[in-house]
């Protein structure tokens, strides 16, 4: 392999990454704090990124003021989910949620097609943000890097620092640090943990939709599916025991999948699942996981 | 004339044979025969309820056989879909390449195939737990996904692979559609028997003791290796057998048909009838898989709107979730129990309260 298709590949998948780590980092965010592994993240991210569509394509309004009205039904959404449905279950333990979570998938899958009956397979999604390319030299190397990818990397580095930011230096970052490490503990310390909880789930929505707004799919309702997959995936890689770990997963896969196309693209995706499963049978605790200490 | 009767030897061994705890097993494995010569005989019932009837009592030995995992190992697994789908090519592939094979020759490689691969699972599962066991369960069956769609010359791609032609269980017989839907009803009928003998015998009782602590099991002597390693290979078994079965009632799959939707289906089926019940995983996996195909499809409306049917379905799942842990078969023997108290109060108001 030369020097210039290996930064082009790395180029190429930066797109990926940036949609992978919005993803994977609602799902590990919903893990600390409910301790429950969300289904129904990608359809919630679906919902959102037809609404988006809805009024960017459909209604002709300008694409960002679309994106922040889908991120914000997201964010409602995960909002109403974690207060009438997760929090009311009567004593439900981390499988039952999770199946509440599929469930919900199940619901939203089918109520998308009909609530949103105007937008069908044909209509374009909201992901041309920009058209044409950066052309720059590298090394020496001609690469280029489309202007799609490149506000989807800005989009995803801005809103995970803002995040990542919220939680080292703000009141609910530490909530959510604090619920992460117990929750009962927390609650009796006075973290009001229905807040951080109900926060989580909303931006957990949030950061999702803007995953699927990037995505270069056609619209369907499951269209988030292999990108939930690929999250749950690189949530295990990384180690759950911290926030960014699960963010090194994220980056890891593209980058696997996309050198692997290099050699054969049907295969992939294939020799990407058989990479990661061994990395994760290595170290089952994630590459950068600290070990869970269970108490008898 | 009772007296008559208890002396007759035919019908006390009768009735003897009747309270046996295997009897209602039978009975269930000859009613959905007995429905299949309706349909063959009378129009009371109709072709395609039958086809139904098949594919959900396939389903039911999945959900059954996932019922040792969820239920009684305490061990979550999302790779059910990869299993039943590999179960179904590995059929497929023999039938169609060797012609004229015996079909229990087949099931034979189909088994040989489903316990190595439940033993590799169940060796994954002694150093990931959890959620993460459900996790890399997932991303092995989106492996197995992978190969359905892109070894074509195996599995036909994306397009699916069929057969045609008949199934040949010994020289000289060979199954139309009504003899494998005896089979089916046969293979569903022992396999319940087995589980039921099972899950009641020091093998149950050794997966239930490790699903509650599995410290605590350990220290009691129950080896993890030993029961984890037969709680998959089990799973993976009845997954892969079911899978066969299918294929030779269905004669035709495609990959999309064994994707997460499926083991999350299963899963919500087992969770919905109570994880550690027969009856109610069939109550479950009829209420997931076999409710729109058998009745509702006959409703006008609901066919036109097959969103509604499914979207009912997520939200009893969410609802039973939330409120009946042990599922409908909880709801069941409330709803029962309250009854029962509502006759005795009605009595003790009737009668007055000593009569009792």
């Amino acid at each position: 392999m030369d020097l210039g298709l290996f930064l082009q590949t790395i180029v190429n998948s930066f797109q990926g990454i940036a949609m992978y780590s919005l993803a994977t980092f609602g799902i590990v965010l919903i893990f600390r704090t409910s301790a429950t592994t969300n289904f129904a993240q990608g359809a919630i991210a679906t919902f959102g990124c037809y609404v988006a569509t809805q009024f960017g394509v459909i209604n002709g309004m300008n694409l960002w003021v679309s994106l922040v009205l889908g991120m914000l039904t997201a964010f409602a959404l995960g909002v109403i989910i974690d207060n009438f449905i997760i929090r009311r279950g009567k004593d439900v333990n981390a499988a039952g949620k999770q199946m509440i979570t599929m469930g919900l998938l199940l619901v939203f899958t089918n109520i998308i097609p009909v609530i949103f009956s105007m937008i069908t397979i044909t209509t374009p999604a909201t992901k041309n943000f920009a058209t044409g390319s950066f052309n720059f030299t590298l090394l020496g190397q001609d690469i280029y890097w489309p202007y799609q990818s490149m506000i989807c990397v800005l989009l995803a580095v801005v809103l995970l620092g803002a995040v990542f930011a919220a939680l080292k230096f703000t009141k609910w970052g530490l909530g959510v640090r604090a619920t992460a490490s117990n929750e009962t503990v927390a609650k009796m310390m006075g973290v009001n943990t229905k807040v951080i909880t109900a926060l989580s789930w909303a931006i957990a929505g949030a950061l999702a939709t803007v995953a699927a707004c990037s995505m270069q799919t056609v619209l369907n309702p499951a269209m988030m599916g292999k990108a939930q997959t690929y999250g749950f995936l690189a949530c295990v890689l990384g180690g759950l025991s911290s926030f960014i770990a699960p963010i090194i997963g994220a980056i890891i896969i593209p980058v696997v999948i996309n050198f692997a196309a290099i050699y054969t693209s049907a295969w992939a995706e294939l020799i990407m699942f058989c990479i990661v499963l061994l990395l994760i049978l290595i170290r089952p605790n994630g590459l950068f996981g600290k070990k869970f200490i269970k108490k008898v | 004339m009772i007296k008559n009767k208890m002396k007759n030897p035919l019908v006390a061994k009768i009735a003897k044979v009747s309270k046996h705890p295997y009897a209602t097993f039978i009975y269930f494995g000859l009613a959905t025969v007995v429905l299949l010569l309706l349909q063959m005989f009378t129009p009371l019932i109709k072709y395609s309820f039958v086809g139904a009837l098949a594919q959900t009592m396939c389903y039911a030995i999945v959900a059954v056989g996932f019922s040792y995992l969820l239920g009684y190992a305490g061990l979550s697994s999302l790779g059910t879909a990869g299993f039943v789908g590999l179960g179904s090519y590995i059929t497929v592939y023999m039938l169609r390449t060797y012609s004229g094979m015996n079909y229990f020759v087949v099931m034979l490689i189909v088994l040989v195939v489903s316990i190595i691969i439940g033993l590799i699972v169940g060796f994954i599962s002694l150093r990931i737990e959890g959620i993460f066991l459900a996790i890399v369960t997932l991303g092995l069956s989106e492996v197995f996904y992978q190969v359905f769609m892109n070894a074509t010359e195996f599995t036909g791609g994306s397009n699916g692979t069929s057969f045609t032609g008949e199934v040949n269980i010994f020289p000289g017989i060979s199954l139309g559609r009504e003899g494998v839907f005896i089979m089916i009803a046969v293979f569903l009928t022992a396999m319940i028997i087995m589980t039921f003998n099972l899950v009641n015998s020091p093998t149950g009782r050794a997966m239930l003791a490790m699903k509650n602590s599995t410290s605590a099991a350990q220290a009691m002597g129950i080896s993890l290796l030993k029961y984890r390693l037969l709680a998959f290979i089990l799973a993976t078994i009845y997954a892969a057998i079911a899978g066969s079965l299918l294929m030779t009632f269905n004669k035709y799959t495609d990959p999309k048909s064994w994707t997460i939707m499926f083991s999350l289906n299963i899963l919500a089926a087992c969770l919905l009838g109570g994880t550690r019940s027969i009856w109610g995983i069939f109550i479950g996996t009829f209420f997931v898989f076999g409710l729109t195909p058998m009745f509702l499809n006959d409703i006008v409306f609901l066919r036109n709107n097959p969103w509604l049917l499914s979207t009912i379905i997520g939200v009893v799942l969410i609802l039973v979730l939330m409120f009946y842990k042990g599922g409908l078969m909880q709801l069941l023997h409330d709803i029962k129990k309250f009854v029962n108290n509502k006759i005795s109060k009605r009595r003790e108001f009737k009668y007055g309260k000593d009569e009792i």
